[in-house]
């Protein structure tokens, strides 16, 4: 049974790709607004968002919410079974004055309900849903720091973690032959979880009351899975082996999670006192996405019997090709007059186009994904004069919906094991958030 | 104020902590495309029909729906064409009853390896009788046949698409044309769900011991593009005279398979 978990572990190839909040955004202001929120990130936001407009906050705030998104991905008109992503997230912001400079720092956690990560075995030339498969399940969690550079100029830089995953499987001993019976082998497993980081940064500038801009860049990331397995023992019975320290070696090396590195920018501007337009480029590198199937690498030293033993060649991933994007993202808020209540009501709406890296697939690869159109729409609602709270209390909550219209992928191959399919699908996803500032 | 923020920040990630946090295994993608190239295994049991007086070879099957119920036509004990029915797949078949037997002098008593397929009036066969006639014979029920005449010489014939599939000598031929090495060809004709034809076709090859089954495609019905190995190797010897349903989310492929010392029987495999 031990042998068998090693080699599960061994052979697992993990196709995990970004992350949940590149996918369904971070808080649920912004993701009413489709994502547009690089020039106007309120609360942690701003630590996904743009770190920089952390240092811009007046306030300290804590805030907490949940989301949950449901895809509904399907090929052929039948349904893909891709998971929900749904968890809790949380962070804090807190903005400070040291010797007349502006500084802040900000941390967030979206923590997923089901799992902290997924790793994920499929063949080769299996078919997925590369975008909304492993991709969203995840755990994210980064820390940032904010400093105002004068004149309405803020930086922000801070790190994200995950883990790596490294893992060495070795058997040693007596391999009994022709009778297994007689077999006394001793398993040992060696695997290890590195922490890994990737930088991302901000710079947000307020031009004036109603003119805002930013610009943040996410570095790409890019987590290898690599495992062994490593047999080496006698064959035979010990008083007369057939094979003397025979070997053999098994590795897998497999990327288990992508993200493309991604430069955005965005403009805030207020077009009336109570209007808020955004708009958002976003620059996608996905042109280094790497197959996320495993590499595997097969060696044996069985002495005499080597001439006997022809190991193939096994099938390496090929190069998947995916190109870069540019994904449009555009919102608007406004907000509705108090007339003297406690209440201050606003109203969120959104859209967003992010085209699909993957390009036809016509060979082994068989990458599912399509153009995606988000509309998103939400309401929030400040309150004041809280008990126990001197500043406001903000509650939102967000409603989006992606749709990913038909496409269709046809082989070049008669003899294709997929062969053609139609790959398409819509995905929900809804949140609430509450904010309290102090 | 700054009391009053640890406060609520406790307290805020207490409630969050009450929320669900439930876990539950990743899924593996569910109705993946497949094409029915590859994948096939034998189901439990092996065989879905056996007669312990009589070989039953050659199966033709056709299906009311990917699931069942399946009418499967054969050649029962080398000589006649009987019929069976299966209400779907590990439940029991009726038993055999005649479907066809020799009745013309060119058919020289015996008539063999039938493919079926619907046609407009009902159902249309194509057969081998004699030692190499091929001959056609219709039906509108599928129990009563008639209007026999001769259309070609070979063997094992197969009707897909307009166009009359065989073997003779060790290939498989369409109508005139030598294809590849091959016997037993089954072809189906089917829209891809981007709307193009492939031809797909199951036949028998060379194995690791014995008959095997392999695997043929074609976008034009005329130059066949073949895997090179069995998709499905037999475990008994000598599996035979493939024939396929397919739809777009499980193919089942039901063959003769002859154990060492009993009558040969039908067995069938699916994908994925």
């Amino acid at each position: 049974m031990k042998r068998q978990c090693a080699l599960l572990l061994l052979l697992a190839a993990a196709p995990a790709h970004a992350n949940p909040l590149d996918a369904f955004g971070l808080g649920s202001r912004a993701a009413a607004m489709a994502g547009a929120a690089t020039a106007s990130p309120e609360g942690i936001a701003a630590n996904y968002y743009n770190p920089g407009a952390l240092a811009a906050a007046s306030s300290m705030s804590f805030d907490i919410g949940y989301m949950l998104a449901s895809p509904h991905m399907s090929w052929n008109g039948r349904d893909a079974g891709v998971d929900q992503t749904r968890g809790m997230f949380a962070g804090l912001n807190v903005p400070g004055r040291v010797g007349g400079l502006k500084l802040a720092l900000g941390a967030t956690i979206f923590l997923p309900d089901d799992r902290l990560t997924r790793v994920k075995s499929e063949p080769l030339s299996g078919p997925r849903f590369i975008y909304y498969d492993n991709r969203t399940q995840r755990l994210y969690m980064a820390a940032n720091a904010a400093v105002g550079l004068g004149h309405g100029l803020y930086f922000g830089a801070g790190f994200v973690w995950m883990s790596s995953s490294h893992g060495n499987v070795q058997l040693n001993g007596l391999v009994g032959f022709p009778d297994p019976e007689q077999s006394d082998l001793r398993l040992a497993i060696d695997y290890q979880l590195e922490t890994v980081r990737y930088p991302q940064m901000g710079l947000f500038w307020q031009h004036s009351d109603r003119l805002t801009f930013g610009l943040t860049y996410r570095h790409s990331f890019t987590l290898r899975l690599a495992q062994s397995l490593h047999i080496e023992g006698i064959v035979g019975p010990l008083s007369h082996p057939l094979i003397q320290n025979g070997k053999v070696d098994v590795s897998s090396q497999s990327t288990d999670l992508f993200q493309p590195a991604q430069l955005a920018a965005g403009m805030a501007f207020r077009v009336r006192p109570r209007w808020l337009v955004t708009a958002d480029v976003v620059y996608e590198r996905w042109s280094e996405f790497e197959n996320p199937g495993a590499a595997i690498q097969l060696s044996a030293d069985l002495k005499d019997f080597n001439r006997f033993v022809h190991i193939p060649n096994p099938p390496q991933p090929q190069a998947p090709y995916f190109h870069d994007v540019l994904a449009l993202r555009s919102g608007v808020e406004y907000s509705v007059p108090r007339r003297g209540s406690r209440l201050e009501w606003q109203l969120r709406g959104g859209y967003g186009y992010e085209p699909s890296p993957v390009p036809d697939q016509f060979g082994e690869t068989n990458f599912a994904d399509g153009d995606k159109h988000t509309l998103g729409t939400g309401l929030g609602v400040v309150i004041r004069d809280v008990p126990l709270l001197e500043q406001p209390l903000a509650l939102d909550a967000h409603l989006a919906w992606t749709i990913v219209p038909a496409r269709l992928t046809r082989k070049a191959l008669e003899t294709d094991p997929v062969g053609d399919f139609e790959a398409s699908g819509w995905v929900l996803a809804t949140g609430i958030t509450m904010r309290v500032s102090f | 104020m700054r009391g009053r923020a640890a406060a609520w920040s406790v307290l805020l990630t207490v409630c969050a902590a009450a929320c669900g946090t439930r876990a539950e295994p990743g899924n593996s993608p569910e109705n993946p495309p497949f094409s029915g190239a590859i994948g096939y295994h034998k189901i439990d049991g092996t065989y879905v029909l056996l007669d312990p007086v009589a070989d039953l070879t050659d199966p033709s099957v056709v299906a009311d729906s990917p699931a069942g119920p399946f009418h499967i036509w054969f050649t029962y004990g080398g000589a006649t064409i009987r019929r069976s029915d299966l209400p779907h797949l590990g439940t029991d078949a009726t038993p055999p009853r005649p479907a066809l037997s020799a009745s013309e002098p060119w058919e020289a008593g015996r008539v063999a390896a039938p493919s079926v397929e619907r046609a407009a009036q009902g159902f249309r066969m194509v057969y081998e009788a004699a030692t190499d006639v091929i001959a056609v014979v219709v039906s509108s029920d599928g129990e009563t046949w008639t209007g026999k005449r001769e259309i070609a010489r070979g063997h094992t014939p197969m009707l897909a698409g307009g166009h009359l599939f065989l073997q003779d000598s060790g290939f498989v031929y369409r109508e005139g044309t030598p294809l590849f090495t091959g016997t037993d060809p089954d072809v189906i004709v089917r829209a891809t769900p981007s709307d193009r034809l492939i031809w797909q076709m199951f036949y028998n090859c060379p194995g690791r011991n014995s008959i095997a089954i392999c695997y043929a495609g074609s976008w034009d019905g005329a130059s066949f593009v073949t895997t090179g190995v069995p998709i499905l190797q037999p475990d008994q010897p000598d599996e035979t005279g493939p024939s396929a349903v397919l739809s777009t989310d499980q193919a089942i492929l039901f063959f003769a398979q002859k154990p060492t010392g009993l009558k040969s029987r039908i067995g069938a495999a699916v994908a994925p």
